[in-house]
């Protein structure tokens, strides 16, 4: 069928420079042969699914055609470093470079800094290429677990077939990483598109804290895209933190989707600040399926300018006594619009399950949206869940209070538009990369 | 009872039916425009009615069924769409025919006329059997009539707002209903008049496999009120029947309006339901809403808030047990500035049953200072039961404040235990809680219908422990 779909889209003369490589695509020497044939189901999946439609509840405010191959080719892009935005956030610039860090546009890699702490703690850090060729098999059993479902999703499956490189985390089971771990994803030129995907691998009883940059793309000309997956296996009993900042250029659009698989009496906390692309949409599940499993996830967005950006996550409660905390926090500009939707499934089965679902907007601007759509399916009865969703603008109350004391009514807003940031800006945990998030904030508000 | 009851639910205390009901006409089974047209014509209706029913017949075919909601496994070839009793339209209950006033009677319909209602109308499969207004409300200019008799007694007034509140485009089932409608009120409040009583309309499914798609419209002018209460039973029969009903309301400025059901339908029927009401400058409208009844209900009451400081309000409460699923929710879309809305539901599941909230919160550009506050609360009481929340929120407007909330719990065993030792019985207890749950609601429905409402669910809770 796959075939058949492929010789169709080929006969109407409409598939772009990726597609046309994607289809003549043959397996490379140094990758394992069931990595190939993953890409190789992703491939024939891509070319057989139909892009998904507004009957697909998850694609309720979303537009998957922005997110399609048409017109991109691949990028050959090297890590530019361009600007000195990433040394900001990771608080390097003047400072010895102490933190691991990895860079890279599709498959160039370039080594920022390396850290030896982390190296005698027996902690991995390689790009992902580097890892199918020499750790194979180790990789094979969490690439093959399913936990990213690209079969049944055109857009997953491009980025399963397009994928050539990304980076490889391992934690050995007990160990404690002694410091953070920082990836940087740039984007690539524009019209091309860059796939990387990220394997996160904390073994039982093990801690990590990782950073993952999303910067670069385009800020004039033609749009590019981004397509990255973060897939996380937290084994039983461990922890794992992970902060994300995405500042791409104006023109990228990008499609981010961040899974976990989460053990028993596991922890998995997920805090993501999004500013830049144009069209972006990020989705997170978090896997519950082992008992006393937690997951926390925690958004901020500011949309301005023309920028869409739609959030989908699920919080899967398969197992019981597992908790599960999301707060997804975001302010609209200009005419930025911004959708939230965001579901909470308890399986039968799954008792003593406690599940909490916010999402708060702030309309800033009379020619800004926001959509929002918290869900639940319940099938368990003793369990606790809760949900909300506001919208609103600035408190007028508030505004005067602090008008009352003195403040300007441009300085009074700032101060309310960053208090209502840090229930989540407060959750990254790094001084540097906070001040970073704050900064973005308060310079757009006037 | 219905020898053929095989649906056979605890409780259900109007689930037998009249097997002697003569009809005057009963169409075969399923629809086509042939279909249309003869009802169209055995009604005597002006072109334009047919015509609305024709193109509304179009639009149901090629309709898609919705992707969402519960799962609609029905037979339309199966269905009875025009089941015309033997009967007129009476405005004395001496001339409804025995066997139908009987049934009525079973379900206290003459009694409660008498003693707390304006007016009374009562519907038997297709045809609206008995209407009657009281004489001083009749003076001061109130109509309430059949749906039927109100299209030939006022037409112009009908043609005017007919389906212009829920066009037949608005969904598949509202354009099954506009080609096929039958019987349903027509209410017209004049200028400043307060019903300080309420009008009731009393839907009964008698035949097998029946269809009813009774159409109401309700007009207030300015500055007047009134409740219209409505409830439905339908007797217990082993293949599925459809209720699908389309209410529009029109609210002109400062006047209010009350709409209460009272939904319990036997576990056969499918209850789809599309009600909605234009609310205009300073007007209000409140819909209270049971649904205890049917195999499948999905009812959205909406309220279109397009005048300034007008105000929607929906209190409704579901209760669902194996076998049943209430897809129950609103709709409230702010369009002027000033408005407000708020939602508050109730759902309570049993058994296998599954009580989904499903609801619109849409403030439109311009609906300046526009607030909306939901409230959702699930009670589940078996480990098997199943509860859903899908609010959808769309804020075009900034100086907008919108929240939603929503909960699900469980009868706790603290609560439980407190009752017991003060020497009530666990079902009781649990009974009591569940009352207590949902009395938001019920305080807010005349004295006779809470009680109704309460004793449904008591009784439907029968067995819930151990």
């Amino acid at each position: 069928m796959g075939a058949i779909a492929i010789e169709q889209t080929v006969a109407n003369g409409q598939l772009s420079p990726v597609e046309q490589k994607m289809r003549v695509w043959h397996p490379v020497a140094d990758i394992p042969p069931w990595f190939s044939t993953i890409r190789g189901t992703a491939r024939d999946a891509y070319f057989s699914l139909p892009l998904p439609d507004r009957t697909n509840e998850a694609w309720h405010y979303g537009d998957p055609s922005r997110y399609a191959l048409a017109g991109l080719d691949i990028s050959n892009a090297m890590p530019g470093f361009n600007g000195v935005r990433y040394e900001r956030i990771c608080g390097l610039t003047g400072r010895p470079r102490k933190v691991a860090c990895l860079s890279m546009i599709a498959d160039n890699v370039a080594e920022i800094s390396s850290s030896e702490p982390l190296r005698d703690a027996g902690v991995t850090v390689m790009a992902l290429r580097q890892a199918l060729a020499l750790r194979g098999d180790q990789l094979q059993q969490y690439m093959e677990a399913g936990l990213v479902p690209f079969e049944r999703d055109r857009l997953l499956a491009s980025h399963f077939a397009l994928v050539d490189n990304g980076f490889f985390v391992h934690i050995p089971k007990g160990v404690t990483a002694p410091e953070a771990i920082h990836l940087i994803m740039e984007s690539g030129e524009p019209a091309s598109v860059v796939s990387p995907h990220i394997l996160l691998v904390a073994e039982e009883h093990s801690a990590a804290q990782v950073f993952i940059h999303y910067l670069g793309g385009s800020a004039e000309g033609e749009r590019n895209l981004q397509l990255g997956v973060v897939q996380s296996h937290v084994a039983d009993g461990a922890k794992l933190t992970l902060t994300k900042i995405q500042h791409l250029g104006v023109k990228t659009d990008a499609l981010t989707h961040e899974a976990a698989a989460i053990g028993r009496d596991a922890s998995y906390t997920s805090v993501s600040a999004h500013f830049g692309g144009h069209h972006f949409r990020h989705e997170a599940n978090a896997q519950l399926t082992q008992p006393g499993g937690s997951a926390q996830l925690y958004g901020m967005h500011l949309v301005r300018g023309r920028q869409r950006y739609d959030f989908y996550t699920h919080q899967n409660h398969q197992a019981p006594r597992c908790t599960s905390n999301l707060l997804f926090k975001g302010a609209m500009l200009d005419r930025g619009r911004a959708s939230y939707q965001g579901l909470i499934t308890v399986a039968p089965g799954a008792q003593k399950t406690d599940a909490y679902q916010a999402n708060r907007s702030l309309l800033l601007s009379p020619h800004a949206r926001a959509d929002s759509s918290p869900q639940l399916e319940i099938q368990a009865d003793d369990v606790r869940c809760t949900h909300g969703a506001a919208v609103s603008n600035v408190g007028k109350n508030e505004m005067f209070y602090l008008q009352s004391r003195g403040i300007s009514e441009e300085y009074a807003r700032r101060l309310l538009v960053s208090g209502f940031m840090a229930d989540v800006a407060d959750r990254i945990p790094l001084a540097t990369a906070r001040d970073y998030v704050y900064n973005y904030v308060l310079q757009q508000i006037d | 009872m219905g020898d053929d009851a095989a649906v056979e639910l605890a409780g259900y205390t109007a689930g037998w039916h009249d097997a002697g009901a003569k009809y005057k006409f009963k169409a075969e089974p399923g629809l086509s425009e042939r279909l249309v047209r003869q009802m169209s014509e055995m009604k005597n209706e002006p072109q334009w009615m047919l015509d609305f029913r024709l193109r509304s017949f179009a639009h149901f075919q090629q309709r898609a069924m919705p992707h969402w909601g519960g799962n609609i496994a029905l037979d339309f070839d199966s269905i009875y769409y025009y089941l015309k009793p033997d009967a007129g339209n009476s405005r004395a209950w001496e001339d409804v025919p025995t066997d139908i006033k009987n049934t009525f009677d079973r379900l206290g319909i003459p009694e409660a006329e008498r003693t707390v209602l304006a007016g009374v109308g009562a519907q038997y499969d297709s045809e609206s059997v008995y209407h009657n207004l009281q004489k001083a409300w009749v003076d001061k200019g109130v109509i309430f009539l059949d749906m039927d008799s109100g299209l030939r007694e006022h037409e112009d007034i009908v043609r005017a707002h007919f389906g212009k509140v829920i066009p037949p485009e608005d969904n598949k089932f509202a354009a099954l209903n506009s080609a096929v409608w039958s019987g349903g009120s027509f209410v017209y409040v004049p200028k400043g008049v307060q019903l300080d009583i309420p009008l009731q309309a009393y839907f009964r499914i008698n035949a097998d496999r029946a269809g009813q798609f009774e159409r109401t419209l309700i007009i207030v002018e300015d500055g007047a009120f009134v409740h219209y209460i409505e409830g439905c039973t339908a007797p217990t029969y082993s293949s599925e029947a459809l209720h699908s009903a389309v209410v529009e309301i029109i609210i002109k400025p400062g006047a209010r309006v009350r709409y209460s059901t009272v939904q319990n339908w036997s576990a056969n029927v499918y209850n789809l339901v599309t009600k909605r009401s234009v609310v205009m400058a300073g007007a209000k409208m409140e819909w209270l809403d049971g649904n205890i009844g049917s195999k499948l209900t999905m009812k959205y009451p909406g309220c279109v808030l397009t005048g300034e400081g007008a105000h929607g309000e929906v209190l409704s409460v579901a209760y669902a047990q194996t076998g049943q699923h209430q897809d129950t929710g609103s709709k409230m879309i702010h369009v002027a500035p000033g408005t407000t809305s708020r939602i508050i539901s109730k759902s309570i599941s049993k058994g296998e049953g599954r009580a989904s909230y499903r609801g619109l919160v849409r403030v439109h550009s311009g609906a300046r200072g526009a607030r909306s506050n939901v409230e959702c609360d699930a009670l589940l009481l078996s480990e098997t039961s199943r509860t859903d929340t899908y609010p959808y929120i769309e804020v075009d407007e900034d100086s907008a404040m919108v929240s939603h909330e929503a909960r699900v719990s469980r009868v706790s065993e603290q609560q439980i235990f407190y009752l017991q030792q003060r020497g009530i019985p666990e079902d009781q207890a649990m009974a009591l809680i569940v009352s207590g749950f949902i009395e938001p609601i019920t305080k807010e429905l005349p004295l006779e219908y809470a009680v109704e409402l309460n004793r449904l669910i008591q009784m439907e809770m029968e067995g819930s422990v151990g």
